[in-house]
């Protein structure tokens, strides 16, 4: 640290960035450089690990001596992850007051002296938090600090494979204040257990991944790095998955900060301010464009990490993880997740660096789940108890509402006849649910509730069926109207008429509120406010309201359990059911939070409500895909391969995680390989080394002969009972054997096989020992034919269960036999009672038979021929027949079998190929080209290569700059724009025609459209076509109708008058999209149009660049760009 | 003493028949390029009369139906992620200013570069105050385009290992435009130095740092004398790239590497001659078509 800075920054900090300096030359690169180019998959050398030890190491022992107070055992309490404080009852709480008043004074006195005191008094001070915090806190690291006067010695190898270190969540931290005596952040409240963890793993620059439930505190740990942060100049990035939750947190963090910026699509504020909130996708254009931000960065926090298993933007973490450059630490927040070991040990081996993983269960306010059946003011009481707050599950309760439902029912059935149950669900029924249900909340003060249903149509209906019902006060209904009427006043005349607004206003002067994507975002944002100052009493609310900021109820109700996804109904996941669940029960207020379970048709089954409520939540699963954007933005820099961010992503981490000890194995193969004596091959061995291949081959081309025969129905069919097979198993080489009975389960069939063997206690010992020398050479006949197994002494069988794999071949002969009666006697010979009986006549007749054909021929009986009895047709399987019969003549004609030295020097071969093809093996696992992805990046770099954005040797051209340029659609709007198609329309037309890519409501374009409007809708549609077939031709395999299928033009109209000035009032009328949607579709339409007109520029084309421009100001007006509450 | 003086020649045409893109369509400033309104116009063209009109001197490229001119000789027009080569001709208060053979000055703030020692944080007032001991005026950096002004002036950065101020070595400039676009434009070559083409048509010559620097983070320069044997190697690459520009070759490192090759059987003196400098440049030429086939 600079000498001028030690004054600036208050003690304790000062250990602040030297984590960094020990990494030395790893350098601060604004881009994927060269670090990270290396970093991912490079061991830090040894040199730079040893010299880190000892760096520390001797700090340590300095410190040690002079700070640890005496009686102190050394090391042992500055490891409290590790091992529980000894006495943490005496110890912990001395440690607890003292350097708390202490320390609580110091900041004060240190900050207004600061300067005056100077390093001395720094150092004094610093020390002793310093001494422990330098240690790293694993256990490997403790064990050579004991040893203090060894040497250091390179960390283990195998232990260095841990990325991932969990921490223990449960012990106390006794003496946190001690090791941390100036927090750089205090809350009014004390840290939970776990949020201590993190702080002290956050004071010691480490990466932490916090998994917990969603009111449990996480923000906690963001607030302490950011103020970490702050204390030592450098910049703090926040990235949420949503605009909305960035701004919410704008605001909370600004309110605790100060210093705070948001960067999202259509806002920026303070962007020079040490921490800074955006989006995930900023975030990664940043890293992408070599931003600036990225320069000073010491934490990058990312809340909701779990929003990596988005199947669309999921990718978007990914590659933001892969090119954080390394100097930054991440904080990793998110929902309980069963894998976060593994996902945690992804990101720690991506960065070289450990993850600390702090996960906890507990709620701070305890859940208790209920199933609620009544419908009417006399049935209000009905709710049942499903699921305590101690977790425990009640069968009672569940079965005590599925007896009130019964009854119910009965009696309905009685009073009005036999009606089809499905009608239950109309929404004067729904009314009469809520309408109890929420009588019977209120009359046990148990409002404020969340209503979640999974479709905007259902929440609206919901909420406005309920006229009847008034919540709140008179008081409460002048504050809210005087909220209202100041967010409102912000917005133009017309716009304050609209009819969403006026029902929305109405809604909440009753306690009501609504909140779905449907909703203008200025009222949604109204609602979430109201709702946070406690005025909201019902909020009808899709599953956005459950993602991210602290918005408890009291209670949360499920309309449902089943959602649609997309593509179809389906049962809530356990997770999503935690995260929604976890809203109820506010922090401080509540004793316990209320989850109620609606059941309007009939009560769900058990087993369903158990898994969704006691189940693991989803793991975290990579979505990672390749993007045109990603492969030309990494194209154009030399630092990062597109091979090597794949080779990175979470996806193929599966395979990779295993590379260090493959390389391992590979450099041991290779030191082996060298130390084999090169095999003779002179004289008449010449041919040996093809004979060896030929051998090789032949056998492989058979079994892949014999695999499609087995696989094959034919073929199948003549493995019934009686069939002679020859067998080749571990135990077996080459042994006839008779089917005695086959297994009918397709998925794996079993042939009982009744197989020739020796008399086991006799020969096999001794027999083996002769055998392996001489046996393993292979000669012409072993090779060519099966050279049968012959019982030397008196024979004897066995009964073997036999999987395809071990039949090598199968004979014409089929012999009598019966089945059931050969395998009963040799059952009941396997009872010890039974074992010296002769066996059945049937049995001894079968065997004979075996070894009489096994002495007719011992070359090996003929077997059925593929093509010719078994119908086979398969190219493969002729080329394989002929191409193995070819190898059998070239065998036969060898000549190194003649040679005296043969069976040595056949060893000598055999070892060196068999090392040579496990080299070969482990070689292809280490490269790219076993990467999963390899072929689609060929395939998208074809496609890129056909439409000229990239040259034969990966260099990105003009128009591939461009497409770089563009935030969606990439390929498309680079298309259309170098087809002039968009130049010669007029700005609105042209932000019509574009929203056809950003829409996602299905729809129509409608049929009273302007030509012009028309002809480039038509224009567009055949640009993506043209795009789609050049995929196909490249073999992606997303087919046209897919590609352009993803263009909606059903807000072409809407779009189109809003950019002629219609005010917003209006254009309700135009199409049935939610106003929200409306708005959302033309906030990204102005992106888009921003990107347009920097993609002009870059063209040097001038007029497009200005009708973009006026595209976007005549986009950006009123309602739809009204700025949000939280920035105000 | 001998001495020899030449007295000027007029230039004689280059051959065309080596070239394979003789079929360039070059315009010089007024040409019409197409009548044809379904164009889109780039840089270096207007539309005067429904027509195209080249405003610069230089080959007409084509991007499906956009149409610009590329100039042969031009001053710098930056884009994100080149790498250039200028010359330090201002300190200011938090940044410099840099001449990049732009239109206008280029500037390299002080939070786009490394710290000495890689060291990360936000930068305070003592090294605005110190900013002249990093980079002084007449000094020379290498460094990335950061990003475009609406202007068209560039805003530079550092911040890389690789990035920093230039030691000893030579400097050519050559128009921007005979810079051929590469992935990489940092070349050791194998001859014995190292090149830097600045895509600013700035040709950096420096002898190949034995090792790379580890912790200077670019900004001390090593002062070493260089031993004889690498300046005639620097020279020589010098007098090469000068002949290339000559007899207008883009400049690459193959290029640069068999003019060099073609060079050695000559003085290094000898080869800014008119003579050798055709000679050699049309060995290179030849080498290069045999070798892309």
């Amino acid at each position: 640290m600079a000498e001028g800075d030690r004054s600036l920054v208050p003690p304790g900090c000062c250990r602040g960035p030297s984590p960094i300096g020990p990494s030395g030359p790893k350098t601060p690169d604004h881009r994927p450089g060269p670090g990270l180019q290396g970093g991912g998959m490079d061991e830090p050398s040894l040199m730079d690990l040893s010299s880190r030890e000892e760096h520390e190491e001797e700090l340590d022992f300095e410190k040690d001596l002079l700070t640890v107070p005496p009686g102190f055992k050394k090391g042992v309490d500055f490891a409290p992850q590790d091992r529980p404080a000894p006495a943490p009852g005496l110890l912990s709480l001395s440690c607890l007051l003292e350097p708390l008043d202490l320390g609580g004074g110091d900041v004060e006195e240190n900050e207004a002296v600061g300067q005056t005191e100077g390093p001395r008094g720094d150092a004094a001070s610093a020390s002793p938090c310093r001494a422990p915090l330098a240690r790293a806190s694993s256990l490997e690291d403790l064990v050579l600090r004991e040893a203090a006067t060894a040497p250091p010695e390179p960390p283990q190898p195998p232990l260095q494979e841990q990325w991932a270190v969990p921490v223990d969540v449960t012990s106390p931290v006794g003496d946190f204040y001690r090791l941390i005596p100036h927090p750089a952040f205090q809350w009014a409240f004390e840290p939970d257990v776990f949020q201590k963890q993190a702080i002290l793993h956050l004071e010691k620059h480490d990466s932490v991944f916090v998994a917990a439930h969603t009111s449990a505190g996480k923000t906690v740990v963001a607030e302490y790095a950011i103020a970490l942060a702050q204390k030592h100049m450098t910049r703090t990035i926040y990235t949420s998955p949503i605009k909305a939750l960035s701004n919410q947190k704008f605001r909370d963090f600004r309110n605790t900060f100060g210093d705070v910026g948001l960067l999202t699509g259509d806002v920026q504020l303070h962007p020079e301010a040490s921490c800074l909130i955006m989006t995930t996708e900023i975030l990664r254009s940043m890293l992408y464009s070599g931003s600036d931000v990225i320069r000073d960065l010491e934490w990058v926090i990312f809340d909701e990490v779990h929003y990596i298993n988005d199947a669309e933007r999921g990718v978007v973490w990914e590659e933001v993880f892969i090119m954080l450059p390394d100097h930054v630490s991440v904080i990793l927040l998110s929902a309980t997740v069963p894998n976060a070991l593994e996902f945690a040990d992804w990101i720690g081996r991506l960065k070289r660096r450990q993850i600390y993983v702090i996960s906890t269960l507990t709620r701070p306010v305890p859940l208790e789940h209920h199933l609620f059946t009544g419908n009417s003011p006399k049935t209000q009481g009905e709710l049942f108890l499903l699921l305590d707050s101690r977790g425990a599950f009640h069968t009672k309760g569940y079965y005590a509402a599925v007896e009130a439902k019964k009854e119910r029912m009965s009696k309905h059935a009685q009073t009005f006849g036999a009606k089809q149950p499905g009608r239950q669900a109309g929404p004067a029924q729904d009314r009469g649910v809520y309408l109890s249900l929420l009588a019977s909340l209120r009359a046990r003060a148990q409002l404020p509730v969340v209503v979640f249903t999974f479709s905007r149509g259902r929440c609206d209906e919901q909420a406005s069926g309920l006229t009847s019902l008034d919540l709140t006060t008179s008081s409460e209904k002048s504050e809210i109207h005087l909220f209202l009427q100041r967010c409102l006043a912000r917005l133009r005349g017309s716009d304050r008429q609209l009819p969403q607004v006026l029902h929305m206003s109405e809604l909440l002067h009753r306690g009501l509120g609504v909140h779905h994507s449907g909703i203008l975002p200025i009222l949604k944002e109204i609602v979430e406010m109201l709702f946070s100052r406690g005025l909201v009493k019902v909020l009808f609310a899709t599953e956005t309201f459950a993602m991210g900021v602290n918005m408890p109820a009291r209670t949360v109700v499920f309309d449902s359990m089943r959602k649609h996804d997309g593509s179809a109904f389906r049962d809530l996941l356990p997770g999503e059911y935690v995260q929604m669940a976890g809203r109820a029960g506010r922090r401080g207020l509540d004793p316990t939070g209320t989850v109620v379970l609606l059941c309007k048709a009939r009560v769900p089954e058990m087993a369903d409500l158990h898994r969704m409520m006691m189940g693991k939540p989803s793991q975290l699963q990579s979505q990672f895909r390749l993007t045109y954007t990603m492969i030309l933005n990494l194209l154009r820099v030399d630092a990062l391969r597109v091979e090597d961010m794949m080779k990175r992503s979470f996806s193929e981490f599966p395979f990779r995680k295993d590379s260090k000890a493959h390389e391992q194995t590979l450099a041991e193969l290779t030191k082996k390989l060298g130390s084999l004596e090169e095999p003779d091959v002179t004289g008449q061995l010449a041919d040996l080394p093809d004979y060896y291949g030929w051998g090789e081959e032949l056998v492989e081309t058979r079994s892949r002969i014999q695999q499609r025969i087995l696989e094959s129905v034919n073929g199948l069919k003549s493995l019934s009972v009686g069939r002679v097979v020859v067998v080749k198993s571990q135990e077996h080489h080459n042994a006839l054997g008779v089917i005695l009975q086959v297994s009918s389960s397709s998925a794996s069939r079993v042939f009982t096989t009744l197989v020739l063997c020796d008399k086991p206690e006799s020969q096999g010992l001794q027999d083996r020992g002769l055998a392996t020398p001489t046996a393993d050479v292979p000669h012409p006949d072993d090779l060519v034919g099966f050279k049968l197994f012959l019982p030397e002494g008196p024979c004897d069988h066995t009964v073997a269960k036999l999987q395809p794999a071990d039949v090598a071949a199968i004979t014409t002969k089929v012999l009598r036999v019966h089945g059931e009666k050969i395998l009963e006697d040799f059952s009941k010979r396997q009872q010890p009672k039974f074992r010296k009986d002769p066996p059945l006549a049937a049995v001894a007749t079968a065997v004979q038979e075996l070894v009489r054909l096994a002495q007719a021929c011992p070359a090996g009986p003929p077997t059925l021929d593929p093509v010719s009895d078994l119908q086979l047709k398969d190219v493969s399987v002729v080329e394989g027949g002929l191409r193995a019969r070819k190898l059998e003549e070239l065998i036969r004609g060898a000549q190194c079998v003649h040679s005296p030295r043969f069976s040595a020097q056949y060893v000598k071969l055999r070892e060196r190929m068999r090392i040579q093809k496990e080299m070969a093996r482990l070689r292809f696992l280490l490269s790219d080209q076993s990467l999963l992805l390899l072929p689609e990046y060929h395939q998208r770099v074809e496609v890129l290569r056909t439409l000229g954005y990239v040259d034969e040797a990966g260099t990105v051209k003009l128009a591939g700059r461009v497409a770089c340029a563009m935030s969606s659609h990439e390929l498309l709007l680079t298309e259309l724009m170098f087809d002039n198609a968009l130049s010669a329309l007029r700005p609105e037309e042209i932000a019509a025609l574009l929203s056809g890519l950003v829409c996602q409501t299905p729809g129509d374009p409608g049929d009273h459209l302007p030509s012009t409007l028309k002809q480039g809708v038509e224009r567009v549609r055949a640009v993506a076509k043209r795009i789609g077939e050049v995929q196909v031709a490249c073999g992606l395999n997303q087919t046209v109708e897919e590609f352009v299928g993803e263009l909606n033009f059903g807000l072409v109209e809407v779009v189109y008058e809003w950019a002629r000035g219609m005010p917003f009032s209006e254009l309700a009328g135009l199409s049935g999209t939610p106003e929200g949607l409306v708005v959302r579709c033309i906030q990204r339409l102005a992106e888009m149009c921003r990107s347009l007109r920097g993609a002009a520029r870059l063209v040097g084309e001038p007029v497009l660049g200005a009708k973009m421009e006026t595209a976007a100001t005549l986009l950006r007006r009123d309602i739809v760009f009204a700025a949000s509450l939280y920035t105000q | 003493m001998a001495m020899e003086m030449r007295l000027p020649v007029a230039r004689k045409p280059l051959s065309e028949t080596l070239g394979r893109d003789t079929k360039k369509h070059l315009v010089v400033p007024g040409d019409t390029i197409t009548t044809d309104t379904g164009f889109m116009r780039g840089h270096g063209t207007y539309m005067g009369e429904e027509k195209l009109i080249a405003s610069v001197a230089g080959s007409v490229e084509r991007v499906n139906k956009l149409i610009c001119v590329k100039a042969l000789k031009t001053r710098y027009n930056g884009e994100v992620g080149d790498i250039v080569v200028g010359r330090i001709t201002e300190v200011q208060q938090k940044r410099w200013k840099v001449d990049t053979n732009s239109r206008l000055d280029s500037v390299l703030l002080l939070s786009s570069m490394n710290l000495p020692g890689g060291e990360l944080r936000r930068r305070s007032a003592e090294d605005e105050l110190a900013m002249r001991g990093f980079l002084q005026e007449g000094d020379l950096i290498s460094a990335e385009v950061q990003a475009v002004f609406s202007d068209g002036a560039v805003s530079l950065h550092t911040r890389s290992l690789k990035y920093g101020k230039l030691g000893q070595g030579v400097l050519v400039q050559v128009s921007p435009s005979l810079v051929k676009r590469q992935k990489t434009h940092f070349h050791d070559l194998p001859c014995g130095a190292s090149v830097i083409l600045g895509n600013n048509g700035f040709i950096w010559i420096y002898p190949t740092p034995e090792h790379k620097e580890e912790d200077a983070g670019g900004f001390i320069a090593n002062l070493e004398p260089v031993s004889l044997a690498d300046r005639e190697v620097m020279s020589r690459l010098r007098n090469c790239v000068v002949s290339l520009v000559t007899q207008r070759m883009m400049l690459y490192d193959t290029s640069i590497l068999y003019c060099y090759e073609a060079s050695l059987p000559h003085q290094i003196k000898d080869i800014l001659k008119p003579e050798v400098m055709e000679e050699i440049v049309l060995e290179t030429r030849q080498r290069l078509l045999e070798q892309e086939g």
